[in-house]
């Protein structure tokens, strides 16, 4: 065998993963790939990526959900839609991401970055700290063009919607799940 | 009321050899191109895949013979506006647009172009990197040779002032007052062969094509390639002229794209690599590298052809397409980032050039011409077909379609399909009615050996192309002085119609038995000469034609006297040999009106049904107990699934229903006797048999089978591993059960690195196809592919898509190893996409195995005495423009026999050998040039060396006869001359250019009276290559110095020692020998004769005390002009360094 690497049987491949992805709408276009590798040479972060973009496809079409989630191209990915729009076959990338964004949470995948940056919203309303020296900063820079102080949002509707929306449970399950960070 | 007109729309390759075909049969075509001149494509390329042939070397040839062809009415710069009637009976309108340049008087000089005021207007044929006049042709060696002016751009037309051209042509051919016209033909069915556009690759802007100077396309590049281009075949890039080291080629540009093209443009794949390597010999410094997905051959010897291209030329792969270009504005270098596949991560590299392979697309106006013939077009927009089986017939009956318009496909593709597409037309039409062809001519004057040669000279001025570099007048002075020449004179243009008439008085008046015409080149314009000797019963073999323009007038621009006393000593050569012409006269044989067709499959079948529809008998001889060949294996046929049992009974039906066809079943061929027009044939059956027949033409379709894998995988030993042929026969019997999991292995026995290199073409839709078809009818199955590349047809590229939605696909570079020590069998493999190692647990594993040839085909090879390649298949007469004949005439090749192909490709060439047989069946005769070998038998030893060197089987001692002397069979002498110059007891006569006609040429070339020019070289060139090579340097204006004595021979094999030593000997400081590329000649091998007598002779040189600098042999192709120069520039200057040779040596 070739790459001295993990073995894989095919028993453990997740058979029905492609069609997790394709029977929610967005994702439809996965199926579609016929990896030529255009994606991969558009993305703009691909420097900073584990696994490049048509091999997170060849991973969802084949059913490899632990390699895909494990990876940190998932959370990278800027959006800026490159591979989308270079897609010979249109598959969406893009929103293909999303997807397992979404797959990757509920199965407790998340990265400990993503969740500092929520707590920092529920908590001050930035994921950017908005006082001390760090606001007179901000508030001098926003000055020099006229700009007023930022209005914080009221924490109380933020935590609200968050319930609302179900955010909050799924990331303490999340966090019950947690299988990296 | 049957009418014999075939209407052939376009006149690419495909056009030209549908037309040819029916000429060659006894219609009448009417062939109109849109173009100004016919050639289409292939005359832009500058080589062809995978042998690299000299592209225009070839076609030219065809180019000629179509617009000399008398059969063939043809109409360039016209198009096709009108179709009312059906099939059998079309009325069909052409508009034929004004030149403005009269096509009957213009003589191609150019002197219009030269004077035209309005210039840097892009040329068409060179892509836009080179610039025209207002006044035009499209490239030099362009048929019909006639100049045009651009309607836009002409002053004159457009503001009534200039008229320069008219006041400089010197035959009055501008016409200012031309209009277009409106000619109308009745035809009996239509042919189109339009060919296709390229898309704009601006679609795609991340390649920022037209926007970066140094981003080209593929057809641009090939212009850059071309010696004849627009840099002279310097590889320089367009922002600043500098020559180019790393080069990079990205592949679907545009095509495999569900927004752009949802079709594979086939070809590209080939024509980059091709350009990578031709890139490569051009300049062993520069580094290519393709970006591709898949790379894809389409045709026989091409696999072979990547794998050499990687090895020995060190092209690099680079799976994985780019997805951006950005340009270093200081230095206007490319960055190309791009996915490397093969390791699964994103790399850069920066390069001088990208080439981008942009998708193939219907002709842009192919609706409209869909809509004036009222066929349909399939989703893309390329005409459309019945079904898959079906390449040639359109929506309408009797007209057919072929080549790129169809699909896109390769050269040797199109032109098999334009001779399958013909073999149908024909059926509609009668042959042009005898009275119709006849022309009268008088009775042939007879002249004898011994008749005192009357020479007369007519040196032609062509305006002042000629008469302006040289002394014309001194010239025809000095020649009324020479012995035996009775008339000499000056003509303003040979070729117009008031020279002919003048050449024709005075053949009469003087009682001329030779005739000299000093002019431009043999290559255009012998035929002309000939025809007018022959109105006034003149043998046309009593012509010669000296080049005193291509070869001297327009490469020594500079130096009149030198130029004039060049020209005296050409003229005094040819007046050498035309002393010793003789009249020649064709060579004829009778026809058995009758052909046999070695195999019963469906290529078979198919040739045999055309040729019986044409009412000629044919002896189908199958040697199976059953007609349908491979076919009978298969359950469905292709993507649309045709049932293979109802479509071959039907097939069979209508051979059965033809009373023309005798149906041999369970034999063999066991004899083979005779040759062209009349072979005598023995058949044997299983019960021993025979049958003796008689037949004008053989087509050879023996067919090939799935290799059965028996060394691979515990094949054969476990029934739970089968190849797809098995796989079919296990669908059609319901015998798979749902649930399991299935492994199909592609290239299992093919494209390997020992044994068979080939790739099969057909085993990755078949599998592609039973994935599919597994899936739908089984839907719990779990199948895995593992495969290379996938190589499908250009609408095929759906079904994989659609395969692959539902279906593993794994790519692997290590084939899988396979382990059965389970209850399942686990296939073990690195999958490059995803980069990792997979065990699969298979229930079933199902080999990809490619077609191998038949193991009798050594047998039959030898019974008809033609060749197999190293595979085993049959080999063909050439690769590109001859995929279905043999060298030896009169016997065919098609279908699987010659090599792996689709079954509708197998129809479409089964057809095409009809086509050809038809040719000498319809005539009756068949007749060859008397440009052929003699044999002394009073000379001749027997040593068979002329059999050794001969290409054609012309030549040899017959085995069975006791007298060991050797015969030649004059209606297979292709005339190249090897046998004669290979001779060691000169005992092969080479009519028209034999010993007595070259020799005296030899010392007239060394003599020169008048100016004491030194060094004096004598140079052989080939008619094909290197001839047609000084003929482009010549159009081109390349000057070099005029030392040079040319003497042309039909091939370097031609020239036997003797010439060497003896120019010597007569003084010659240098001798010069041209030759076509090797695998470029005309006549298959005789450059390397030629090579090989050289290295022989450069011994006895050197012994002689000659230095062996003096001596040198160059392969120099047609579009090579510059090189040409070049080289005669560096030989002379080499000479001229040694000195004269020394007097001592000449004693």
């Amino acid at each position: 065998m070739a790459k001295n690497q993990d073995i894989i049987k095919s028993t453990d491949l997740m058979s029905d993963l492609r069609y997790q992805i394709t029977n929610q709408i967005e994702g439809k276009s996965l199926l579609a790939c016929i990896q030529c590798g255009v994606c991969s040479s558009g993305c703009t972060v691909s420097q900073y990526i584990d696994l490049q973009p048509h091999r997170v496809v060849a991973c969802l079409l084949l059913g490899l959900k632990d390699k895909v989630l494990n990876s940190n191209a998932i959370w990278y990915c800027s959006l800026c839609h490159r591979c989308t729009e270079r897609c010979p076959k249109s598959v969406d990338f893009s929103f293909i991401l999303a997807l397992v964004r979404n797959m990757a949470v509920k199965e407790g995948y998340i990265p400990p970055e993503y969740e500092v940056s929520i707590n920092a919203v529920l908590q001050h309303g930035f994921t950017v700290p908005y006082s001390g020296d760090m606001k007179k900063t901000i508030d001098r820079n926003r000055a020099k063009f006229g700009l007023p102080e930022i209005i914080p949002p009221k924490l109380d509707e933020l935590i609200f919607i968050v319930k609302e929306t179900g955010l909050e449970k799924t990331l303490e399950d999340a966090k019950k799940k947690k299988k990296r960070g | 009321m049957k009418n014999s007109n075939i209407l052939v729309i376009g006149a690419g390759i495909s056009g030209i050899s549908a037309s040819l075909d029916l000429a060659e049969q006894g219609y009448r075509v009417i062939l109109v191109e849109k173009d100004s001149t016919i050639g289409g494509r292939m005359a832009q390329l500058d080589k062809t895949f995978p042998t690299l042939d000299c592209s225009i070397c070839i076609l030219a040839p065809k180019m000629v013979e179509v617009a000399r062809h008398p059969n063939i009415k043809l109409f360039t710069y016209s198009e096709v506006y009108e179709v009312s009637g059906s099939m059998g009976n079309f009325t069909v309108k052409i508009l034929k647009k004004a030149r403005y340049v009269n096509e009957e008087k213009c003589t191609g000089c150019g002197d219009c172009a030269t004077i035209c005021p309005v210039r840097g207007l892009p040329n068409k044929f060179d892509e836009g990197l080179k610039y025209n006049h207002a006044a035009y042709i499209s490239f030099p060696s362009a048929v019909p040779s006639v100049y045009l002016i651009d309607k836009e751009k002409c002053l004159y037309l457009n503001y009534g002032i200039c008229a320069l051209c008219a006041k400089n042509c010197g035959a009055e051919a501008i016409d200012f007052t031309q209009k277009d016209e409106v000619l109308e033909y009745n035809v009996a069915s239509i042919i189109v062969a339009t060919g296709f556009d390229l898309i704009d690759p601006s679609i795609l802007a991340r390649y920022h094509y037209g926007e970066y100077k140094n981003v080209i396309t593929g057809m641009k590049f090939e212009r850059l390639l071309c010696a004849s281009g627009p840099t002279v075949g310097e590889l320089i890039r367009p922002s600043d002229g500098k020559h180019v080291k790393n080069i990079a080629f990205i592949a679907c540009v545009g095509s495999r794209n569900v927004n752009i093209c949802a079709y594979c443009s086939k070809f590209c794949c080939m024509y980059m690599v091709k350009e990578a390597v031709v890139a490569k010999e051009h300049a062993p410094e520069i580094s290519p590298t393709i970006f591709f997905n898949d790379t894809r051959t389409i045709g026989k010897n091409q696999e072979e052809f990547i794998e050499r291209a990687k090895d020995e030329y060190g092209v690099k792969y680079n799976r994985g397409i780019p997805g951006d270009i950005r340009e270093d504005p200081l230095t206007q270098d490319l960055i190309v980032k791009y996915a490397n596949l093969d390791t699964g991560e994103v790399e850069e590299k920066i390069f001088d050039m990208v080439i981008l392979s942009n998708a193939v697309i219907p002709r842009r106006d192919a609706g409209h011409l869909a809509k004036i013939l009222g066929i349909e077009q399939n989703d893309f927009g390329f005409f459309k077909t019945e079904n898959s089986l079906e390449d040639l017939k359109s929506t309408i009956p009797g007209i057919y379609i072929t080549g790129s318009c169809q699909s896109p496909d390769d050269i040797p593709n199109s032109v098999a399909k334009a001779s399958g597409a013909s073999s149908l037309a024909a059926q509609h039409a009668v042959q042009i009615p005898e009275e119709e062809i006849v022309i009268e001519l008088p009775p042939l004057k007879y002249v004898s050996p011994f008749d005192e040669p009357r020479i007369g000279v007519f040196v032609c001025n062509c305006g002042v192309n000629i008469a302006g570099y040289m002394d014309n007048e001194e010239i025809v002075e000095y020649l009324k002085t020479l012995p035996n020449v009775v008339f000499a004179m000056n003509n303003k243009y040979s070729c117009s119609e008031q020279t002919q008439q003048i050449i024709k008085d005075k053949i009469i008046e003087e009682n001329l038995n030779r005739v000299i015409v000093a002019a431009c080149t043999p290559r255009t314009h012998e035929s002309l000469f000939q025809n007018t000797l022959r109105e006034v019963g003149l043998n046309p073999y009593l012509f010669n034609f000296v080049s005193i323009r291509e070869l001297d007038s327009w490469v020594h621009m500079k130096d009149k006297p030198k130029a004039t006393d060049k020209a005296k000593d050409l003229i005094r050569m040819g007046i050498a040999r035309a002393r010793n012409l003789k009249p020649e006269f064709k060579i004829k044989g009778d026809v058995i009106p009758e052909a046999l067709v070695i195999g019963g499959g469906i290529a078979g079948m198919s040739a045999a049904l055309e040729i019986a529809k044409s009412g000629f008998k044919v002896h189908l001889v199958e040697k199976m107990d059953k007609l349908g060949g491979q076919l009978n294996l298969i359950y469905k046929i292709n993507f649309d699934r045709i049932d293979s049992m109802e479509f071959i009974s039907k097939f069979i039906k209508g051979i059965k229903e033809q009373k023309n066809i005798n149906t041999y079943l369970s034999s063999n061929i066991v004899n083979v006797k005779g040759s062209i027009g009349d072979f005598s044939i023995k058949i044997e059956d299983l019960e021993k048999n025979t049958s003796k027949i008689r037949v004008g033409a053989i087509i050879v379709a023996t067919g090939a089978s799935e290799y059965k894998p028996t060394d691979w995988y515990n094949y054969g030993k476990d029934p739970r591993v089968f190849t797809q042929l098995e796989l079919s026969e296990k669908l059609r019997n319901n015998e798979l059960t749902d649930g399991e999991t299935l492994v199909f292995i592609h290239c299992v026995g093919s494209r390997q690195e020992t044994g068979r290199s080939y790739c099969s073409l057909i085993c990755c839709s078949e599998s592609i196809r039973h994935a599919l078809y597994v899936k739908e009818n089984y839907p719990n199955s779990n199948i895995f592919v593992l495969y290379r590349d996938i190589r499908v047809g250009t609408e095929e590229e759906q079904y994989y898509w659609k395969a692959r939605e539902d279906i593993n696909y794994l790519r692997f570079s290590e084939y899988p190893e396979l382990d059965f020590n389970d209850d399942k069998i686990t296939v073990r493999v690195h999958d490059m996409l995803t980069q990792i190692n997979l065990h699969i647990k298979a229930d079933k594993v199902v080999l990809s195995t490619p077609l191998i040839p038949d193991e009798k085909n050594k047998q039959l090879a030898e019974l008809l005495k033609v060749p197999l390649d190293k595979n085993g298949f049959f080999f063909e007469a050439h690769i590109k423009l001859r995929p279905f004949d043999f060298a030896t005439d009169g016997i065919f090749l098609c279908g699987t026999a010659h090599g792996p192909k689709g079954i509708a490709d197998s129809i479409s060439q089964g057809r095409a050998t009809a086509s050809h047989a038809l040719i000498p069946l319809i005539a009756g005769v068949v007749e060859n040039e008397p440009i052929i070998s003699n044999v002394n038998p009073a000379l001749c030893i027997g040593c068979n060396r002329c059999a050794e060197v001969c290409s054609f089987g012309a030549i040899g001692v017959p085995m069975d006869s006791s007298k060991m002397i050797s015969e030649v069979n004059p209606l297979l002498c292709k005339g190249c001359g090897d046998c004669a110059a290979e001779c060691p007891a000169d005992a092969i006569k080479m009519s028209h250019f034999s010993n007595e006609q070259v020799e005296p040429m030899i010392v007239e070339a060394v003599r020169g009276d008048f100016v004491d020019e030194r060094p004096r070289i004598v140079a052989f060139l080939c008619n094909w290559c290197s001839y047609a090579g000084a003929d482009m340097c010549g159009v081109s204006r390349f000057q070099y110095p005029t030392n040079v004595r040319p003497i042309r021979v039909m091939c370097s094999g031609r020239i036997p020692k003797s010439f060497i030593l003896q120019a010597f000997l007569e003084g010659a400081d240098g001798v010069f020998i041209g030759g076509c590329h090797i695998g470029d000649c005309h006549y298959i091998a005789g450059n390397h004769d030629a090579l090989r007598r050289v290295n022989e002779i450069k011994n006895v040189i050197a012994k002689l005390g000659i230095d062996p600098e003096r001596f040198r042999l160059e392969w120099i192709s047609a579009s090579e002009g510059k090189i040409f120069a070049e080289v005669m520039n560096e030989f002379i200057n080499e000479v001229k360094e040694l000195g004269p040779l020394s007097p001592e040596v000449k004693a």
